[in-house]
């Protein structure tokens, strides 16, 4: 922006202005050492017409300034009476021409800006790309712009003189009662109608004012058939949608419910023949027994973090400041409520963060417990929980010294169902690293892990940093 | 059937036969057995109770201690039976125990509005199942002091 920077000075010395102040100061200086008594009035007036072209009224003065200064100085200098005369004539005529030459200047230059002005707006009226129509407070068009000629698919010399109410329908009393009655002016949506009688939606910005004693209001046309079009899209989209989560919705119960009937009644039925003929069974019949019966409770439990799993991927989320602190310990106090351990957990100072408290909570325990219930077969399980803040997200990480996985196999790790150990080896169904994946993602924010096998496992989850 | 002058300690609405044969074998281990009713849907319950229907002349005033409801019946579902049974001053007052398979129900918050007393999820496994039912039914039929 270097090219503006000569705007700041309320003087500026332009090149025209620097000529006049030149000759200006050499007529005085050629006029005082060698041409004594020469009559030079015509360089004074050259500087001063110079300066006034540059239509600066600083240096205007300072050019009528220096000339009169020397002028100043031959009237010192000389004695002829005669020579004094014509030099005070010479000083009026110098402030007057600069005086009138500078109203002059003015008022030709008010006259362009104006007639500029007048151009710009009526370019702005003919060339603008919204429907502009005046008219008076009857109704009765004034004035329309070749925009709303085009919208509405009339001459302009149809419409003149016609009522208003033939291109945009009038507003109801209902809606008049809503207008802003200080102001006179409103926007609303409204219906077009065109030389067709064709109706499309319009909308519509009307203010009224006064010029000369008359009223008129100018209306601002927009044609929003698009616009409506888009909504009735995105609308039709959502109701889809709707209707879409209703179905999903109705499925889950579904699900939860006729999948679970049957399968208790397979455990149920299995337990009934242990608890009536276990004794008449033996030890190979009663083995099959219970097979049957931990598979049932297996897909109870499958069916269960299914559901959780589809639950939480639609569930909104709700936001809150959150203290990771308590978090991680009521995670842990849960864990080891509900399976017995050995591993010495350590969590470290943790951050506050914007999350859905529940749901974090979720994510928390889950990998809390994988770190638990992974490391319980080493020596001494070592659990650390750890937090590092970056300039726009918190990274969390949960490591341990269990059994760790094969790093080959990552990718899979956080798909639903998928599953690195034996359940043999370990219990679980798969889901909750993909319940804690889709958790983290619905906050922005992503998950990974890095491990060894045989030598543990890191877990890691970022998560934006939003204003609190 | 001869139900004219049973005393009756427990009404089962339960279309399913298996989740009825369980919920009767757990209420057998407290010595529940006799009074307790076992009907298939809603329509018939609701016989059962205003003493018509097949039930026509049965004593309205044998009032069972407790209603369990399974909410997923075909026909007339649990819902509707709740609705029948709180809307009407004869029956209003019995407690009703909503059983379902499932905590994802949406109805939940309706039952409760609906006036229902309790609202049991059926565990899958059949020791929580019968843990529950068991529980259930001593706390209602021996413990629970009923209105009249």
């Amino acid at each position: 922006m270097n090219s503006g920077s000569s705007d700041k000075y309320p003087f500026s010395i332009d090149l025209v202005s620097k000529a006049s102040f030149i000759i200006i100061v050499s007529t005085g200086l050629l006029e005082l050492f060698f041409t004594e008594k020469v009559l030079l009035s015509s360089g004074y007036i050259i500087g001063v017409l110079l300066a006034l072209l540059s239509r600066e009224r600083s240096n205007v003065i300072i050019a009528v300034i220096l000339a009169l200064i020397f002028v100043g100085i031959s009237f010192a200098r000389v004695d002829d009476e005669m020579f004094k005369t014509v030099l005070i004539t010479r000083a009026y005529a110098l402030v007057g021409l600069s005086v009138s030459g500078y109203f002059i200047l003015r008022f030709l230059r008010r006259e362009t800006k104006t007639r500029n002005q007048q151009l710009l707006m009526s370019g702005i009226f003919s060339h603008g790309t919204q429907g502009i129509v005046l008219a008076r407070l009857t109704g009765e068009i004034v004035m329309v712009n070749p925009f709303a000629e085009k919208m509405f698919g009339y001459e302009k010399d149809a419409l003149l003189g016609t009522g208003i109410d033939r291109l945009i329908r009038p507003s109801t009393e209902d809606e008049l009662q809503l207008q802003d009655r200080t102001t006179n002016s409103y926007r609303k949506e409204s219906l077009g109608s065109d030389h067709n009688e064709r109706k499309f939606p319009i909308e519509i910005s009307v203010n009224q004012y006064d010029s000369a004693g008359q009223v008129y209001t100018i209306t601002f046309v927009t044609d929003i058939t698009i616009h409506k079009k888009n909504e009735e899209i995105l609308l039709a989209q959502k109701k889809e949608l709707e209707v879409v989560n209703q179905q999903l919705e109705a499925f889950s119960y579904s699900v939860s419910h006729d999948l679970r009937s049957p399968l208790r009644a397979v455990d149920g039925y299995a337990r009934m023949l242990e608890e009536d003929f276990g004794a008449v069974l033996d030890v190979e019949g009663n083995r099959l027994l219970t097979n049957v019966q931990k598979s049932a409770q297996r897909m109870g439990s499958l069916i269960d973090d299914l559901l959780t799993f589809s639950r939480l991927g639609r569930k909104e989320l709700k936001k809150a400041v959150v203290d990771m602190n308590k978090l991680a310990n009521a995670a842990l106090a849960e864990i080891n409520l509900s399976f017995q351990n050995n591993a010495t957990v350590t969590i470290h100072p943790l951050p506050q963060v914007m999350a859905d408290a529940s749901l974090l909570g979720h994510v928390v325990i889950n990998l809390l417990s994988n770190a638990i219930k992974y490391s319980a077969k080493s020596a001494s399980p070592q659990v650390d929980v750890s937090a590092t803040t970056e300039d726009d997200s918190i990274t969390v990480c949960i490591r341990d010294n269990g059994v760790g996985f094969d790093m080959n196999y990552v990718h899979k790790l956080f798909n639903v169902f998928q599953r690195l150990h034996l359940e043999s080896e370990f219990e679980g169904t798969g889901v909750g690293l993909a319940i804690a994946q889709r958790i983290v993602q619905k906050h922005g924010g992503s998950i990974w892990a890095t491990a060894t096998e045989g030598a543990g496992a890191s877990f890691y989850f970022r998560l934006p940093i939003e204003k609190f | 059937m001869d139900m004219e002058n049973l005393i009756v300690e427990i009404l089962l609405i339960e279309d399913s036969e298996h989740d009825a044969e369980m919920t009767k074998r757990a209420l057998k281990r407290h010595k529940i057995t006799n009074g307790v009713i076992h009907l298939k849907n809603g329509v018939e319950a609701l016989d059962f109770l205003f003493g018509v229907g097949q039930f026509e002349g049965r004593d309205i005033d044998e009032k069972p201690k407790v209603i369990l409801l399974d909410l997923k019946m075909p026909k007339m579902d649990g819902l509707e039976v709740l609705e029948r049974i709180k809307a009407n001053d004869l029956t209003k007052k019995i407690p009703v125990v909503i059983l379902t398979s499932s905590k994802e129900n949406p109805d939940i918050q309706k039952c409760y509005a609906l006036g229902a007393n309790s609202y049991l999820v059926k565990p899958v496994d059949f020791a929580g199942f019968m843990d529950a039912v068991s529980h259930l039914g001593m706390y209602w039929v021996m413990l629970n002091q009923p209105p009249n």
